[in-house]
């Protein structure tokens, strides 16, 4: 299904050049964000600010300057995805050393199951005796 | 009502609203609350997204939205319960607290001065740029298949995303690797 806009450029319901400056100002405050506060959590809003903007300005751009275009999309797609993963990488960083769990687990062995030679060839039995 | 209005004025009303709840979630005290208008935030840009006519492209990402919000609140639930990493219990005497005042204002008007100066930037030389933009008479929605279908045709934006997640991930290591040899 394909909803059509028709856009007339004198009512100027929609402009390109407003959504691009307020994604700016949106910019602007995350780096003001980032820049002044210490805190974890106040970088990690400023890091949102920053997504946002873009997300705004680069679909912003697509759906103004191109008529019909799914390069941006998927592209947007993948981006977000790889961007939150980064960042949950992040935190997941923090939060285990937070918790300790990266001594206990990360740092140690990872496999769920650890193979001996007994798994293999059996119970060895005493033959001594 | 016409329909293109409501449609431009919900456009701006979404934008608005993003703009607002990420301002709160800065702005106000408290870890909690925070988190409760930064989750807002993702679901009033999640809205913002679908009136951008590119719903499709945010429904996906949003499970992994979703798994850093968890681990973000467990992170601050953690850090809440424990009392940890909390800064602002201190009890410094009035001529630290007189200095330290003095420090945050300069920070505060270095920064305005620093981000007015560049939305002044930015204004003055992008308008001549928005005046020659010829921009579309009709702006169509991308459907969930034809992205799927330009993922499976475009290899492009994909090998240019792989490249910077490997190179972010070569940083991310290597400063995780000089932090944990430093404490060893």
């Amino acid at each position: 299904m394909v909803y059509c806009n028709t856009w007339e450029r004198k009512q100027k319901e929609l402009n390109i050049q407003y959504i691009s400056i307020f994604s700016f100002i949106i910019f602007l405050i995350g780096l003001c964000g980032a820049v002044l506060s210490r805190r974890f959590l106040n970088i990690l809003i400023s890091l949102q600010f920053f997504i946002i903007s873009a997300l705004i300005n680069f679909l912003g751009f697509s759906l103004f300057v191109y008529e019909l275009s799914y390069w941006d999309k998927s592209f947007v797609f993948f981006a977000i995805i790889s961007v939150y993963l980064f960042l949950f990488m992040i935190v997941f960083y923090n939060y285990s050393k937070q918790t300790n769990i990266y001594w206990l687990d990360a740092m140690a062995d990872m496999s769920l199951f650890k193979p001996d030679k007994s798994d293999w060839w059996g119970d060895e039995k005493d033959d001594s005796a | 009502m016409d329909g293109k209005l409501i449609l431009g004025f919900l456009n701006y009303l979404i934008v608005g609203i993003v703009f607002l709840l990420g301002l709160i979630s800065l702005l106000i005290p408290g870890q909690k609350k925070k988190l409760t208008f930064l989750f807002l935030m993702f679901i009033s840009a999640g809205l913002m997204s679908f009136l951008f006519f590119a719903g499709l492209a945010f429904i996906l990402p949003s499970i992994s939205i979703v798994g850093f919000c968890i681990i973000l609140n467990l992170f601050i639930q953690n850090q809440e319960f424990f009392s940890s990493g909390n800064s602002g219990s201190k009890n410094p005497n009035s001529h630290g607290s007189k200095l330290r005042k003095n420090v945050i204002i300069l920070e505060l008007l270095v920064a305005i001065l620093i981000t007015g100066g560049l939305g002044l930037l930015f204004f003055t030389y992008n308008d001549e740029f928005f005046k020659n933009i010829s921009t579309v008479t009709v702006f169509n929605t991308a459907t969930l298949f034809g992205i799927i279908k330009d993922i499976s045709e475009n290899y492009m934006p994909l090998i240019f995303i792989f490249i910077i997640v490997l190179f972010m991930s070569v940083i991310w290591f290597i400063a995780i690797l000089g932090k944990e040899s430093k404490k060893n």
